[in-house]
């Protein structure tokens, strides 16, 4: 644009040459013509400025990774003159990974007078987490590209960006999975059958079974009463997704990897009926997270709190977090999802009452083979400590490699 | 035509003196009576549901009963039902509650699917069967439901083939302070209710009822219309989109707005207007949706941004997004 400035100036001086040079009264208008076009130009453009509308839209706000995310900008133009250079630009970036790298798309449009343009563009995300897109500005030319507006435009565009999960086939949990464990907590919203607990007492409505009638209260207020039983909240299995990481080398990498693996073992046991927590440390709250995971809703929800949460570099112990929040919980199994594996992190896995233990080892070595139940790891656990450890505690370990979690997992034998 | 918009302004005004601050929720319940549709109210308690229901009764000097809805409620309290006669030899019908121009169900939610289900012919085709005999219910006919969305323990939601029926959904909300201030004023020593005049009988609402069905619309409104449904369909996110009986609903109410706007055509803000509360309750959402807390209302609201509305040319000239034919 400062180009075009100088080669505007340049044309005056010329103009302003000839008409010295000619002393004629053509030349003078010719002269008095080109002075005066900036001035016409920039009164247009701080109209066509007043009146622009821009709108940023887009109807997807959830997509799967690698799948495109459509985004328009809608520009209307309501004064008669058309408008031949306008300077979008978008800038997106991925909160979940907390990269400071914010990325940049520049495209220019122009639009008819009277008239709408929807420019459209399409945008992938090779990495789950939520992608933040907004307009940086918006910059209105006059048609010599002398003068030009910048337009504020306010608001952004949330699209979570969904990892991959996918359902295992294989048996995930030994025979005693199906075991049905005590619990303290109860549903507050739905009545179940655990006679153990009182959910609520009501008036007796027909076809309320006989057994559920509250005799002494009903005597009491000469009307039949009815004793509605608590829901256990009981779940014999819990997901630990520990999304600490050492470094960034690869940070998106494995992010992504320990999310497919806790969200493909959530989903695989969600789709057999196998109700479970999924648990991960939230950052925000510093605290342990978790959600009962029965229907669809549960799942999505949880991939909404490990999304709203993400990865963290802080020497976080997600099992001793859980247990001091949890001390009483007990399960049959527990699936325990890191990149991290360390001797302090064994021991807290150790207070968590299970009767089984399993870290799921989220390797990210490239060409490391995937190994099952005796696949340990060689670089974080050759230590001989380490393995001692694994050994005495009881603890299964299994390795996943990053560059085929699907793989990885459809191999490992859990029984 | 002036004349019954005129009336239709006075009926608003009534029932605002009784419901204070909410005079744009009082025309979309007018515009949906005017439209033969039914209002589900879901809103929190205490915050005029019933009143404005009985207002309206009042204004337009309907027959109402009100209907508490709880677990014991029967089908044949709202429908009615045969009693066999003293000489036992013939049956009598006993009319249900549903027998009258303005049907109050409050607290639908808080009886059983059946009795929910009793509604169902009623609301649609305005008749009431009973023991195989069908009966026509009074016209006009406008059933008003109030749901709590607070305190579901023990509630029954309604099936989405009852939501369907209902032509609008409105949330009434909490009055602001100028407003409160002014509730808290009127009902020191009176029930406001008592104020409301009648404005209008049962007849001159028919007639209203028929000039609604008469309000112009131009084709490129239907398009209009059609689109927008049509997203809804068409979203990723939405497992459920609006049916052709929610189209049909969006273009009577937008022809009703015209009508309270004085205009005997349909322009796109009327149905910009009034398509959010046509069309967030027959919608539901993908579990998908759970991730980024994205609502029905994100949706709607991005839908109204991306389908454009229509511009229409009047005489030669760019009308208000308008058409005079």
């Amino acid at each position: 644009m400062f180009r075009n400035k100088l080669k505007y100036i340049a044309v005056i001086i010329f103009a302003g040459f000839l008409a010295v040079l000619y002393n004629d009264y053509y030349m003078g208008i010719l002269f008095l013509a080109v002075a005066a076009c900036p001035i016409v130009l920039l009164a247009v453009l701080i109209y066509i400025y007043l009146r622009l509308e821009v709108e940023f839209t887009s109807v997807v706000h959830v997509v799967n990774k690698g799948e495109t995310m459509p985004v328009s900008v809608q520009i209307h133009n309501p004064t008669i003159f058309p408008v031949a250079f306008i300077n979008v630009t978008v800038c997106f970036s991925n909160t979940f990974l907390e990269q400071d790298k914010e990325n940049r798309q520049v495209f220019y449009v122009s639009v008819d007078s009277r008239s709408t343009t929807n420019a459209s563009f399409s945008l992938k995300s090779d990495y789950a987490g939520s992608v933040i897109i907004s307009l940086s500005g918006v910059r209105v030319f006059d048609y010599l590209k002398i003068f030009s507006l910048k337009k504020k435009v306010h608001g952004e565009i949330k699209v979570a960006v969904l990892p991959r999960y996918y359902e295992l086939t294989g048996d995930l949990l030994k025979n005693g999975s199906k075991i049905q464990i005590e619990s303290d907590y109860y549903s507050k919203t739905k009545s179940g059958d655990d006679p153990s607990e009182v959910f609520a007492i009501r008036e007796y409505r027909e076809g309320d079974r006989l057994q559920r009638i509250h005799w002494k209260l009903s005597l009491k207020q000469d009307q039949l009463m009815i004793k509605d039983f608590s829901e256990p909240l009981n779940c014999s299995v819990v997901i630990m997704a520990d999304l600490g990481i050492t470094g960034r080398d690869r940070l998106p990498d494995i992010t992504d990897s320990l999310l497919e693996c806790a969200l493909s073992l959530s989903y695989s046991f969600m789709l057999k009926g196998q109700i479970h927590y999924l648990a991960w440390y939230d950052k925000k709250q510093r605290s342990s997270r978790r959600i009962r995971i029965v229907t669809e809703n549960d799942f999505f929800d949880a991939v909404d709190g490990l999304l709203g949460s993400g990865p963290y570099f802080d020497i976080v112990d997600l099992a001793a977090v859980y247990y001091s929040q949890y001390p009483n919980d007990q399960y049959t199994e527990l699936f325990y999802i890191t990149n991290i594996i360390t001797e302090e992190r064994l021991d807290s896995l150790i207070w968590v009452k299970a009767a089984d233990r399993r870290i799921i080892y989220i390797n990210s070595e490239e060409h490391s083979p995937v190994k099952s139940h005796s696949g340990k790891r060689q670089s974080m656990l050759n230590s001989e400590k380490l393995s001692v450890k694994i050994a005495e505690t009881g603890i299964s370990l299994f390795s996943v490699n990053v560059s085929d979690i699907k793989a990885g997992l459809e191999s490992l034998n859990f029984n | 035509m002036e004349v019954y918009n005129e009336k239709a302004i006075q009926i608003i005004d009534e029932v605002n003196k009784v419901v204070i601050g909410k005079r744009d929720i009082i025309s979309k319940v007018l515009a949906a009576v005017l439209a033969k549709g039914h209002i589900l109210l879901e809103d929190n308690p205490g915050v005029g549901k019933t009143t404005m229901a009985l207002a309206f009764s009042k204004a337009m000097a309907l027959k109402h009963n009100r209907l508490q809805f709880t677990p014991d409620v029967l089908p044949t309290d709202v429908v009615g039902f045969h009693l066999l006669t003293k000489d036992g030899q013939s049956y009598q019908y006993k009319p249900g509650a549903v027998m009258c121009n303005l049907f109050l169900a409050d607290e639908i939610n808080r009886t059983s699917s059946k009795t929910q289900s009793a509604l169902l012919e009623i609301m649609e085709e305005g008749k009431v069967t009973v023991d195989s005999i069908t009966r026509d219910v009074p016209k006009p006919f406008v059933v008003i439901a109030t749901q709590n969305p607070i305190g579901f323990i023990g509630t029954m939601m309604l099936p989405e083939s009852q939501l369907d029926r209902f032509m609008i959904r409105l949330s009434i909300g909490y009055p602001d302070m100028k407003s409160e201030i002014g509730i808290l004023k009127e009902r020191q020593n009176s029930n406001p209710l008592d104020r409301v005049d009648k404005v209008v009988e049962r007849d001159d609402i028919l007639l209203m009822q028929n000039m609604v069905e008469n309000v112009f619309i131009h084709d490129s409104i239907y398009e209009y219309i059609t689109l927008l449904v049509q997203q809804t369909r068409e979203n990723p996110l939405i497992e459920l989109g609006v049916s052709p009986r929610g189209s049909l609903a969006l273009m009577n109410m937008a022809k009703a707005t015209a009508f309270l706007s004085g205009r005997d055509y349909v322009i796109p803000s009327d149905v910009r207007y009034v398509f959010k509360d046509v069309a967030a309750h027959r919608i539901i959402l993908k579990p998908k949706a759970r991730v980024n807390n994205i609502t029905v209302d994100n949706l709607l609201d991005d839908i109204l941004r991306i389908v454009r509305p229509p511009k229409i040319l009047a005489k030669g000239r760019e009308a208000d997004y308008g058409f005079r034919y």
